[in-house]
């Protein structure tokens, strides 16, 4: 009795902690699309603008997006565009890749860059906004 | 014992001004060797500053042209009441004042200013009605507000940094009667992110 009683307790638990998992993803893509909105004065998910397209970003490598102008520093950047490198990035794109024509001075927010990138990932062939 | 006294001294007279000469010398030479460094040192930031904010700079001229080629595409969809059709052709203007400033400081900053792309990617097929061009171009606007923002703090030279805010409040002033048009809360709170 009291052995079953302390299991449904633990999957009880289980169950809130993935739920609650879920949830915190959810709500991190959801704040990450409203912070993305701060990108849209030269980027757009599908089609390239004054900076390039963000659809499929994650496992690319920085400066290869096709019928995109790059700068020679991001062609010669040699970055695959992860979490951690985003991350990086987003904290200061001209000190991590000096000579990039990003004029933005940077995230200071940990969590928002964590939201943001969470956003990012969405962003494969599948997304509406990506099709 | 005398004189032998006095040509020590003189001996530790001299030695001393040598020391002190060679002293001085070296000191002087540190100075201007690191005057020097310093000042190449100086002017290597510097132009990496200025090559930094002219790329900025180009960056901002780039999204000012996809916002005029943006409100000649509302001007001419015949979609546009006259009175919006003048407001629309107005604010356009602006952001052809804020191409011929941007401009002139790429040139006066020694570089060459980006030319408007022959073709720019908008949503034609979500245009149907005024209030689609209206949301159409305030959603540009309210980009612009947010580039300059996360632009300001990245130029090297505070003249800029002004210059670039005062677009950006043109810019947010044009948002938020894009947003009276459309019927939305004009200023949707006191700060902006």
């Amino acid at each position: 009795m009291r052995l079953s009683y302390r299991l449904a307790v633990a999957l009880l638990c289980c169950f809130g902690m993935q739920h609650s998992s879920h949830s915190g993803a959810v709500d991190n893509v959801a704040a990450g699309e409203r912070l993305y909105v701060q990108c849209t004065g030269c980027h757009a998910p599908g089609y390239h603008r004054t900076g390039p397209k963000h659809c499929n970003i994650l496992g690319r490598r920085a400066g290869i997006a096709t019928a995109f102008s790059y700068t020679p520093a991001m062609q010669q950047a040699n970055v695959i565009w992860d979490k951690a490198s985003l991350d990086q990035f987003l904290i200061s794109p001209l000190d991590m890749i000096p000579g990039n024509s990003m004029g933005f001075a940077g995230i200071t927010s940990a969590r928002e860059r964590l939201q943001l990138i969470a956003f990012l990932a969405t962003l494969t062939s599948d997304h509406p906004l990506c099709r | 014992m005398n004189n032998d006294r006095l040509t020590h001294k003189a001996e530790e007279r001299r030695r001393f001004m040598t020391n002190v000469k060679s002293f001085a010398l070296s000191g002087t030479a540190i100075a201007l060797m690191s005057g020097m460094n310093t000042a190449c040192a100086e002017n290597i930031t510097r132009e990496q500053d200025i090559t930094q904010d002219i790329r900025i700079l180009n960056t901002a001229i780039a999204a000012e042209h996809e916002a005029v080629a943006a409100y000649q595409l509302g001007a001419e969809s015949g979609l546009l009441s006259a009175g919006v059709l003048k407001v629309a052709v107005t604010f356009q203007g602006h952001h052809k004042e804020h191409i011929d400033l941007l401009a002139s400081t790429v040139r006066t900053l020694g570089g060459v200013a980006i030319d408007a792309r022959e073709q720019y990617h908008f949503p034609l097929n979500q245009l149907k009605q005024e209030s689609d061009v209206l949301g159409f171009a305030a959603g540009l606007e309210r980009g612009a507000i947010s580039a300059y923002a996360g632009a300001i703090p990245a130029f090297g030279n505070s003249d800029l940094a002004k210059a670039a805010a005062s677009i950006l409040a043109d810019e947010a002033m044009h948002w938020a009667i894009l947003r009276q048009a459309l019927g939305l809360d004009p200023v949707p709170g006191a700060f902006f992110s």
